[in-house]
């Protein structure tokens, strides 16, 4: 191959590399494939964990994610808040993240109203956000009617059944973090867990899970999720198939475009610097 | 007497939070809670802050006819637009804010930015993961044992491949990644006590 | 007729019983036989006064199957009890805290029983046939409850002593950072190893002043009480010392609009140190949105539109840094970073020049300004780190030969 042609290729416009790429994850959605991933110990654990809760058991959930992050992350909370509803738990649903709390109520309500008919303030609630960070964590620890003293909808806590007795961390059975960044997982594991004695599992962007396994291999979380591939997996675990088993596919596919331009540049290398050898 | 007032406020504020960590009780604990609840209004206040500079920036650059300005008009606009339904039509479901804004058009331009990471990542991949040296070569392969062994058919190309991914992320990653978060955490420390000492003094401005 | 008067007055006996322990839904029977005995109460350690531990020995009577016990308490030995806890058969010991509308507080006396929760079989009238003497057998709840057992005293301790270890390591550290600025003080020549990193400052700088082009400060997409935003804001102050030294400009966006005070003073101070004041402008300092995606794209649309030549991107980030950076590299610019956040190293690693690493970014400010004191505390930071090694290493050949205490002596509660 002419030397230039190579210097060309190995130069590539990253258009091309973006074309490839978009492709490769539109492809499924004419075409799909139906995959479906094998379980980890991670999301069995995060499984079990909610299957051994006593039912009627009352979950903090705290979902902490933007409208950025919602194709990875909206698949997990509402997978969560559906086994949360399975067995009858009673998930009382924060959020730390400004941008949101429109996002959380759409899937509170989507599963907990609409699909499962429950009853607000009595078989769950959602008290909407509250800023400041880690601030808030600690301060939760101390007293969450203090923290929180009105829900979404602006209603008292003391007006709500489910909130009644409810002091700080010790009157919940678990605390489930969806976490797209900071504060997360993370803050959650340094200003709770450590402190007070709220176990937590969390559902976490893949980018941040090799930080967060740490923590999972620690026992400081009991069980952990991985972006959309935990998520599928839960999904799989469920019986109840939804968006993240559906994304599977264009993520397998994307792989395999990633992993074929590593291959190519890479023979484009060897022969670009076989040619150099050659003088 | 600028300086020297700030730095006793961090000092004796610095040591109670450090302090009140290692002491229950309620006479210390309370005190720490109020601390901690002024500390969420003032973060809550920033985005009043935020809101205003965003107003006196981009308003005065509009004002000015400076560089950009109908830009700046297009965001002015765009923040009235999102704070004034919100506050009087509400942000609930099935507001307008809420269907038309936030769902219709914030949701997809944040979603479009953040799924921009999967174009950049492979055109990362292609340009970094050259087996130019032998330690390249390590990175590349494990990027391409870790990304086969991430996906559902995994198993199909070699039955121990979800192993070889979990092996990767549990072993050497996991080191690797506590050694880092050690080392940072004692950074952090460091710097916090810094802080707290005076002896880092760069955020309160000029000497 | 006697049998059938007999049976009836039975029956009669045993629902007034059930009648007796009813409670709101389920039908309940009172009984003695699987009550708890050696109920002890004391005050939980180490907590503000806020619980009581309770332990208890299950009945040793045969025929009882124990379903849950309940912890019921009160402030008067007359009651009335509420219901404070329930646990599982298998636990003999809990811990009663506030909680259900009952709040826990120090130096009040609790008075505590224990009930222990068992399933039995009683016959009653077929209310299908109120004719007939008949009776089917339904299963009740029967309650066996434990002497009430007081008054006890919650106790504010004054200290955790859980978390004394952690009280040590922060003393230990706070001895060897005043230890070690005192000797930086003495004019002790501190030795550390070479950062590539903070050569590739001047560099870069020097690359924008050859092209004439601004140079992008990020300093992370936190706010000002995140400790990587306040390390930044000290290399910001260099930063803008060495770009005002050359003359170039210096734009920094920022996602926080506390941080725009705080950006003010560092860049202005850093043009007062080289002597510009005059050529510092504020214009450049730019709040663009607390939103992480909408900061993202103003800033790479300054990277385009004002093609800076030399992008600093130090302190937090998050799913941005690959977008930064990569758009940071198509332009041509010449890109340093330094973060703590482990899980966005590895994307600046592919798309910047150089990168610190971790500690190496918190470390630079001080070799930066080269300030004696924060000298010391970077000494100290690595004697530290050497302490935790060898801690990690003794409790590696500890755990070998079956000795445990390390492990439990780090662990954190």
């Amino acid at each position: 191959m002419a030397h230039s042609t190579l210097q060309k290729l190995e130069k590539l416009d990253r258009r091309w590399v973006f074309l490839a790429m978009a492709l490769a994850v539109a492809a499924p959605l004419f075409f799909k494939i139906g995959l479906a991933p094998k379980t980890t110990p991670p999301v069995k654990e995060f499984y079990d964990y909610i299957e051994a809760l006593p039912p009627g058991s009352r979950v903090l959930c705290s979902f902490d994610y933007d409208p950025g992050s919602k194709a990875e992350l909206d698949p997990m909370c509402i997978s969560v808040l559906e086994h949360l509803m399975d067995k009858g738990h009673k998930p009382v649903v924060i959020t730390l993240w400004s941008t949101a709390p429109a996002l959380i109520e759409r899937n509170v309500n989507l599963i907990c109203r609409d699909k499962y008919g429950k009853q607000y303030g009595t078989d769950y609630v959602y008290l909407g956000l509250k800023e400041g960070r880690e601030a808030v964590m600690v301060a939760m620890g101390k007293s969450i009617r203090a923290t929180f003293p009105v829900d979404f909808y602006g209603t008292p806590v003391e007006q709500i059944p489910l909130m009644n007795g409810v002091e700080n961390y010790e009157q919940f059975q678990a605390l489930i973090n969806v976490s797209a960044g900071y504060p997360g997982t993370k803050e959650y594991v340094q200003y709770v867990t450590t402190r007070f004695a709220i176990p937590l599992l969390s559902g976490a962007s893949a980018v941040s899970v090799p930080e967060y396994s740490a923590y999972y291999q620690s026992g400081q979380l009991k069980g952990l999720l991985t972006g959309i591939t935990g998520a599928a997996e839960y999904e799989a675990l469920l019986g109840k198939p939804g968006l993240a088993l559906i994304a599977m596919d264009g993520q397998t596919m994307g792989h395999f475009v990633i992993i074929a331009f590593i291959l190519f540049g890479n023979i484009v290398y060897f022969f670009l610097r076989r040619e150099k050898a050659r003088g | 007497m600028k300086r020297e007032i700030p730095i006793l406020i961090t000092l004796i504020f610095g040591v109670f939070m450090i302090v009140q960590f290692f002491i229950p009780h309620p006479a210390v604990n309370d005190i720490a809670n109020r601390l901690q609840n002024w500390a969420i209004i003032v973060i809550a206040f920033s985005y009043v802050l935020g809101s205003a500079n965003i107003l006196r920036i981009n308003g005065e650059l509009v004002y000015r006819r400076g560089p950009g300005w109908l830009y700046k008009l297009v965001l002015v606009i765009a923040f009235f637009m999102m704070v004034i339904p919100g506050m009087f039509l509400g942000i609930g479901e099935g507001t307008w804010t809420n269907d038309r804004l936030f769902t219709n058009t914030y949701i997809p331009l944040a979603s479009t930015m953040y799924a921009s990471l999967a174009f950049f990542i492979a055109s990362a991949a292609f340009r970094a993961f050259r087996v130019r040296t032998w330690q390249a070569s390590v990175l590349a392969l494990t990027a391409v044992i870790v990304m086969l062994g991430r996906i559902p058919i995994s198993h199909m190309i070699w039955h121990d491949l979800p192993n070889v991914v979990d092996w990767v992320m549990n072993v050497p990653n996991a080191v690797a990644q506590r050694g880092i978060l050690i080392g940072a955490a004692l950074g952090a420390i460091a710097t916090g006590l810094k802080v707290i000492l005076g002896i880092e003094r760069s955020y309160l401005g000029r000497e | 007729m006697l049998l059938k008067s007999l049976t009836l007055s039975v029956i009669v006996l045993l629902e007034s019983i059930a009648v007796f322990g009813q409670t709101d839904t389920a039908i309940v029977v009172l009984g003695q036989g699987a009550a708890p005995t050696q109920v002890a109460v004391t005050d939980a350690p180490n907590d503000g006064g806020e619980a009581l531990n309770v332990s208890w020995t299950p009945t040793s009577q045969v025929g009882f199957t124990i379903l849950k016990y309940q912890l019921l308490a009160a402030e008067s030995a007359a009651g009335p009890f509420q219901l404070m806890a329930e646990v599982d058969s298998k636990t003999s010991e809990a811990r009663m805290s506030s909680g259900d509308g009952w709040k826990v507080e120090p130096d009040k006396p609790y008075f505590i029983k224990v009930v222990a929760v068992d399933s039995t079989t009683l016959a009653v009238p077929d209310s299908t046939n109120p004719d007939s003497v008949t009776v089917r057998f339904e299963k009740r709840l029967r309650l066996s409850e434990s002497a009430v057992v007081g008054p006890t005293y919650p106790i504010a301790s004054w200290f955790n002593w859980n978390r004394l270890n952690i009280f040590l390591m922060v003393m230990l550290f706070y001895v060897l950072v005043m230890v070690m600025v005192k000797r930086a003080k003495a004019g002790q020549v501190l030795w550390f190893r070479k950062i590539a990193g903070i050569d590739a400052i001047d560099e870069a700088i020097g690359r924008a002043t050859e092209l004439g082009k601004p140079v992008l400060y990020v300093p992370g997409t936190q706010n000002i009480e995140n400790i990587q935003t306040i390390a930044s804001i000290q290399l910001l102050t260099s930063v803008a010392t060495k770009a005002a030294t050359y003359d170039i400009p210096i734009i920094v966006p920022l996602n926080r609009a506390f941080m725009v005070t705080v950006a003010e003073e560092a860049v202005k101070q850093g043009f007062m140190n080289a002597g510009r004041p005059d050529a510092y402008v504020r214009d450049n300092i730019r709040y663009m949105s607390d939103e992480q995606f909408a900061f993202t794209s103003g800033v790479t649309g300054i990277m385009l539109r004002e093609k800076t030549a030399a992008h600093f991107y130090l302190g937090a980030f998050f799913a941005e840094s690959l977008i930064l950076s990569e758009v940071g590299f198509t332009s041509g610019a010449i890109q340093i970073a330094g973060t703590a956040n482990t899980h966005q190293l590895p994307f600046f690693v592919v798309a910047c020049d150089y990168t610190l690493i971790g500690e190496e970014y918190f470390a630079t400010s001080a070799l930066v300004t080269r300030d004696v004191e924060m000298m010391g505390t970077l000494k100290a930071t690595d004697y530290m780190k050497a302490f935790i090694i060898v801690c990690m290493l003794a409790s590696m050949v500890l755990e070998l030969f079956g000795v445990q205490f390390m492990r439990s002596w780090f662990q954190v509660i």
